[in-house]
């Protein structure tokens, strides 16, 4: 009751403030910041007593409060709540990093090799040949017939069914699981990712050489080396200085979490690393090379993790384009209900495939439903690159995007419940 | 939790006053000991982190670029919002036991100051031949209401009865800086300026209600998540509204402080981690901000004469009101603090690169007054 109590009185305060007029300040991003702070976890509060993730009630908040239903958080404070994007990322794919154990995971090896490789081929080659037969009724530009709507299709077809490792890892993180299914489906999702960015990258290689947009990179081999191991080489290095500190210094881990992530955050673009990959690096080296000894860190993730998860999944809710759903959502909801079906199908052959299908592994596609940033970020490359069909693909793509972001944690954590990894950490 | 009841001794004063942990943690050694020599050690810190802002800024070496001060602005924001928390939090522990007297004498201090700094300022503006890009009245007000804060002082336990009667006084004219200083701020921002104070003040009330109901009954993870949002939310309410975080600031402490239960002491315990790194932070982006040109030159020399010269007077109008000794009453009023700094970066923030010379000529003089104050020889510490 006091908590509902004082989340009205914030409302009312962002209410009073909105109406004494326009922002006199260029810099207001304070304000949506400690608000979604604040009312998001309340509302994640509620989330959880209805046996929802945290995140689906912190998307919520940020859906609601958001641009296209009240407006307490506008466009211009949506836009700026994406400032955290980054340090966002990297804490979370830090946290991915430090949670896999290669000893553990060597017991799953297998089983994360067929499954994920089933699933997500079998996923790019059945879309691709659907999206293909099925271009000239789509509401995208002609592109030709034979190698240009091929390339086409399967650039799409490699957005339609990407996973989000951010919001696999931020279900798993803030729900504390631990056990045989979660290091399985964050496995995959984190091998998924690896082999999203190289089929990404060869793609819109053939899609460049297909349309002669532009002409083909010959260094395309160097720029996926230095994009993937170059990433994790550099997240190791930063891992291992992270490694050193904890083991030496050991005082206000938080603080030195925070900045480590800050620190990948600000550097990887730079330098054109991909900076899941390079914080998956940084937590991998600590968690596996030099582990922490105690609870510290545990504590310093539990601590820092809290209020970031908080406002980056209430900033990703607060920019779900609602009149995008609107006017692609029947092609939206269709595909997304092909794509369900094709890694559900896929994933109970590839359990089956791995002798697995007597084990926790048989709900593994629940986990790898989510979609969320890096899909994003891939569709704004298409769009930029091919203006005209990338353009509208990527409406296409943010509104899929919307509702597996809903989707996806729900089915995660139902997963998770049903296995009775949660709260294990 | 009572007014005053079981306070913490370092939060019956600004605790921001002596704000730098790099004296409390030791790699200041110097300025540790000089109180020894009969020397304040406030001073060392507050100039070096300006000085250090002004040679990484963009005036200086350039490290600091237009463009990365621009990117602060939202933290400056936040720190204001700290410090406006911990004035409230100080202000409202000491006015709960401070009688009428020092009310009075804290007032009469602070519209001294003003009128001579102010005054004489405008009147020598006019006379000269400096040319001041926007309306020289609102700025030299400005410029007087900063100049008017003066900094706590810390007293040893056993202090007279007299020295904390002063140190008392010196808290106390930090109401001038919030009343007169946010009020004529958010006139030169423009707009309705009675309708945003207002939903400033009422707002930042219900931020300070909500923490009341929220912070108590929250486990370690979710306060931290309550006390950094409260902070943001009031740092923002004040940027959004153009009337100074450190007003919204105040106004949630001052509900905190009020209200019965432990907010006041949460906040202030949570607050504490944050405070020292965005005070400095604060003071480097004063710095960064600082230009070096004649205009500032000038209103520097002014500025610290004329503030000279309006303390004393205060002292001989004020001592005897407030039993004071003089010679005590005098250098605790000389030494400025931060809060003149930060209520000058805050009209920067708001009415932008039209009023450098106003942030500029502020930190520069309260860093030449400060070490002014720093060389009076004073005999009240432990009196």
């Amino acid at each position: 009751m006091a908590r509902f109590a004082a989340l009205l009185l914030i409302l009312g305060a962002m209410v009073g403030v909105q109406y004494a007029g326009p922002p006199a300040s260029s810099s207001t991003v304070a304000l949506p910041l400690g608000f979604a702070l604040i009312a998001a976890y309340l509302l994640g509060a509620v989330a959880e007593r209805a046996r929802l993730p945290r995140l689906s009630g912190y998307l919520v908040f940020g859906l609601l409060c958001g641009p296209f239903l009240l407006n307490l958080i506008t466009a211009t404070m949506a836009r700026d709540l994406q400032l955290v994007n980054g340090f966002a990322l990297a804490l979370i794919a830090l946290i991915a990093g430090l949670e896999l154990n290669f000893t553990r995971l060597r017991t799953h090896l297998r089983g994360v090799i067929v499954i994920g490789g089933i699933v997500m081929m079998g996923s790019l080659a059945l879309m691709t040949l659907v999206l293909w037969a099925a271009w000239p009724w789509l509401p995208f530009d002609d592109v030709g017939a034979g190698a240009g709507r091929l390339a086409a299709a399967l650039v799409t077809a490699a957005l339609v069914v990407s996973f989000s490792p951010t919001v696999t890892i931020a279900v798993i993180a803030e729900s504390r699981s631990r056990g045989p299914l979660t290091e399985l489906v964050m496995a995959i999702v984190i091998m998924a990712d690896l082999l999203l960015i190289l089929i990404f990258a060869l793609a819109m290689q053939f899609a460049r050489w297909a349309m002669s947009s532009a002409p083909a990179d010959v260094g395309l081999s160097v720029q996926l080396s230095w994009e993937i191991i170059g990433s994790i080489a550099f997240g190791g290095i930063i891992g291992a200085a992270f490694a050193a500190y904890l083991r030496v210094i050991g005082r206000e881990i938080t603080l030195a979490l925070l900045a480590v992530c800050a620190l990948l955050a600000v550097v990887a673009p730079l330098w054109h690393f991909e900076l899941i990959l390079a914080a998956l690096g940084a937590g991998l080296v600590v968690e596996n090379i030099a582990p922490p000894q105690g609870d510290e860190l545990r504590v310093a993730i539990e601590r820092g993790a809290l209020p970031v998860l908080i406002v980056f999944f209430a900033a990703a809710g607060a920019s779900l384009q609602l009149d995008v759903l609107a006017v692609i959502g029947p092609l939206a909801l269709l595909l997304a209900a092909g794509r369900f079906a094709l890694i559900r199908g896929l994933a109970a052959l590839a359990v089956r495939g791995a002798g697995l299908d007597d084990t926790p592994a048989r709900m593994v596609w629940m986990g790898l439903i989510s979609q969320a940033g890096v899909t994003l970020g891939l569709a704004t490359i298409v769009a930029t690159e091919f203006p005209a069909w990338g353009g509208q693909v990527r409406t296409l793509v943010v509104a899929l995007t919307g509702i597996h972001v809903l989707v996806g944690p729900i089915l995660l954590k139902a997963a998770l419940q049903r296995a009775g990894e949660i709260g294990e950490v | 939790m009572q007014p005053g009841a079981e306070w913490p001794p370092e939060l019956g004063r600004d605790v921001l006053d002596h704000q730098p942990a790099a004296v409390e943690g030791g790699w200041l050694w110097l300025p540790r000991r000089r109180p020894a020599l009969g020397v304040q050690a406030t001073a060392v810190p507050t100039l070096l982190f300006v000085l250090l802002g002004a040679a990484l800024g963009p005036h200086g070496f350039n490290i600091l670029t237009s463009a990365a001060v621009d990117h602060l602005q939202a933290v400056v924001w936040v720190a204001l919002a700290v410090i406006g928390v911990f004035i409230g939090l100080g202000l409202f522990a000491v006015a709960a036991d401070a009688n009428s007297g020092i009310f009075a004498s804290g007032a009469i201090t602070a519209a001294v100051t003003i009128a001579t700094v102010a005054g004489g300022l405008y009147g020598l503006v006019r006379q000269s031949s400096i040319a001041l890009p926007v309306d020289p009245l609102a700025g030299c007000i400005l410029i007087g209401i900063c100049a008017s804060v003066s900094a706590a002082v810390q007293t040893a336990d056993g202090a007279s009865p007299e020295v904390r009667r002063a140190a008392r006084l010196a808290d106390l004219d930090d109401v001038p800086l919030l009343v007169l200083g946010v009020t004529l701020l958010t006139a030169v921002v423009g707009g309705s300026v009675a309708l945003r104070l207002l939903v400033t003040i009422a707002a930042s009330g219900a931020i300070g209600f909500a923490g009341c109901l929220l912070f108590e009954r929250a486990s370690e993870a979710e306060r931290g998540v309550f006390v950094t949002g409260a902070v943001l939310l009031l740092a923002g309410i004040g940027a959004y509204l153009g009337t100074s975080p450190l007003l919204s600031g105040c106004v949630a402490a001052a509900v905190w402080v009020r209200v019965p239960g432990s907010a006041d002491r949460i906040s202030a315990r949570d607050l504490r981690t944050l405070q020292h790194p965005l005070v400095a932070l604060l003071l480097i982006v004063a710095g960064a901000l600082v230009e070096w040109n004649v205009t500032v030159l000038w209103l520097t020399g002014c500025i610290v004469i004329l503030r000279f010269a309006a303390k004393l007077l205060a002292t001989v109008v004020v001592a005897p009101l407030a039993r004071i000794s003089p010679s005590i009453l005098a250098v605790v009023l000389l030494q400025p603090g931060i809060m003149g700094i930060a209520l000058a970066v805050s009209a920067g923030q708001l009415l932008g690169d039209d009023y450098n010379w106003l942030v500029s000529s502020v930190t520069v003089s309260a860093v030449v007054s400060e070490a002014i104050a720093a060389f009076m020889p004073h005999d009240y510490e432990g009196a």
